[in-house]
């Protein structure tokens, strides 16, 4: 094998992890906030993509475009999750909450199969041909967009938790809901925004990935254990956990998939999964070096 | 000026009540100590206040406004001030970033310069560890840190809940000396102890509290001079 080989699964890596990194970040605001576990965290990726989908092939509109209107959509579906189900769902033990995001994603996955039925659809457009040349390796064009825009996002998200009180607000309760409480801060308040922002961000990523990959009902599921995975081995509800485990998913699996097999490849998230489990079960980034008060 | 009343408040968890009929009033300025044993009832007392337990029966008043079922943010908000037990700190955020993100509304907010500026002049040596995570700081400075966090909300009562617990008596001097700086400019004050010595002596008034109910209630001083507080408390002949 080639080093150039190599280098382009690295690369193909990284892209895919940037966007895994975008997915699993929403999650990890949500868990690390609320200490809620969103198991239809997936289905709104899938619902933000029929959303992109649905404005190219009815409004002809670039999905980069797309995301001006899919990520209102998908913030007002965070909210309006917390404020029906989730507000609700947090007054009772956690496995019942996790019983309702479950069946919420059933739910999700069957309405769609009835609304937009089973089949696989890909924007096309243009430049979904066109790559990026970069040195002796080359990026699909539509993949190289989703991977930038999840890295401005990534950044710009990491600038607002960490320099404005908007973030630090989100951290706070995080940390200690009862300190935050008697602190002066709105406790519903911040739950509704993060739920808000946690889902919106599947707004800019969905429209983007749809025409990277097949839309269908089901593909929400296959992100929300990715994104369990990433969020699971970088630590659960810590911001650099989740782009270190997102890089390490994406790589591993890109790297697998030129070393063995396709099939071997799929599995590769979970048994790097297990691995962490069992050498380092906090993470490999936890939120306060492994403990928390 | 704003004075605290409870009425005969009942609170508790699952199914018993954990404090009955309770009566307490907090003049403004007023500093007031709620003594008594472990498990005696002073920490959901607090939380009544603060928010954290809800009243099962009786008022909690609060100038003119009954707190009811009022959310623990805007308790704060409207000027009760809570030094939680076990401190409740956000030990990933620097000690600036604690106190900050207690004047995140209203008037709190407009004056964060000051406050801060008034916190770490209380505190000096808070303002050398300003950017420091507060889960990494002395139990001593964690105190520091969650008093100075209830100032940043501009109270007008500050509730304590066991201020001096697990902490070197040197340093409980120093916290001590600093609240009595705060009451004399005028902030009402709630201390709520273990150490009823040190507690009877920092307050004007105090309440004695056993398994729930108030036993006995007077001037601090006579409360210091009282056979039952004596031998019961502070290990002294009656």
């Amino acid at each position: 094998m080639s080093a150039t080989i190599l280098l382009q699964a690295l690369l193909s890596g990284m892209t895919n992890g940037a966007i895994y990194a975008l997915i699993a970040v929403g999650l990890t605001l949500v868990f690390g906030v609320m200490r809620v576990v969103n198991f239809a965290h997936g289905e709104f990726l899938m619902l933000a993509m029929y959303g992109g989908y649905l404005a190219w092939a009815h409004l002809g509109l670039d999905p980069i475009i797309a995301v001006v209107l899919v990520v209102p959509a998908l913030l007002a579906l965070g909210v309006g999750l917390f404020e029906t189900l989730i507000r609700p769902a947090m007054r009772v033990p956690e496995i019942n909450q996790m019983a309702v995001t479950l069946g919420l994603s059933l739910l999700l996955q069957y309405l769609a199969l009835m609304v937009f039925k089973a089949d696989n659809l890909l924007i096309v457009q243009d430049r979904s041909t066109a790559s990026l040349w970069i040195g002796p390796v080359l990026l699909q064009m539509p993949q190289a967009i989703a991977a930038l825009a999840a890295v401005l996002l990534l950044i710009g998200l990491y600038i607002v938790l960490r320099k404005t009180d908007f973030g630090l607000i989100m951290r706070a309760v995080s940390q200690s809901r009862d300190g935050a409480a008697l602190s002066g801060i709105d406790i519903g308040r911040t739950y509704r925004w993060a739920m808000g922002i946690g889902i919106g961000t599947l707004g800019v990523a969905g429209p983007l990935m749809a025409s990277v990959l097949y839309v269908n009902p089901h593909i929400g599921a296959l992100f929300t254990l990715k994104a369990f995975v990433i969020v699971i081995v970088g630590g659960m509800g810590s911001f650099g956990g989740v782009l270190l485990g997102a890089l390490l998913v994406g790589v591993a699996e890109s790297v697998a998939g030129v070393l063995t097999t396709a099939s071997v490849a799929a599995a590769v998230p979970f048994a790097l999964l297990i691995l962490v489990m069992l050498l380092r079960p906090e993470g490999l980034m936890p939120v306060g070096g492994g403990s928390r008060a | 000026m704003t004075r605290l009343t409870l009425e005969r408040v009942s609170a508790g968890y699952g199914k018993a009540d954990v404090i009955r009929d309770i009566d307490l009033v907090i003049e403004s300025g007023q500093r007031v100590a709620l003594i008594g044993s472990n498990g005696a009832g002073k920490s959901t007392v607090v939380k009544t206040i603060n928010g954290l337990v809800p009243t099962r029966q009786g008022r909690v008043v609060w100038g003119d406004e009954e707190l009811g079922r009022m959310k623990v943010s805007d308790r704060t908000r409207a000027g009760i001030g809570t030094v939680p037990e076990g401190r409740l700190l956000f030990p990933d955020c620097t000690v600036t970033e604690n106190l900050v993100a207690a004047s995140t509304f209203g008037a709190a907010k407009q004056h964060r310069e000051e406050g801060l500026a008034r916190v770490y002049d209380l505190f000096p040596r808070l303002r050398e560890r300003a950017g420091q995570r507060a889960g990494t700081l002395s139990g001593g400075e964690q105190q520091m840190v969650a008093i100075g966090r209830a100032l940043m909300t501009r109270p007008r009562l500050l509730v304590l809940d066991e201020p001096s617990i697990g902490l070197a008596p040197r340093v409980v001097s120093e916290i001590f000396e600093i609240l009595g700086t705060l009451t004399r400019a005028g902030l009402s004050l709630l201390l709520v102890e273990q150490n009823v010595q040190l507690s009877l002596r920092s307050v004007d008034y105090a309440y004695l509290l056993q398994q729930g109910e108030v036993v006995l209630q007077g001037p601090s001083d006579t409360l210091l001079e009282s056979p039952m507080v004596r031998a019961a408390y502070l290990g002294l002949p009656a």
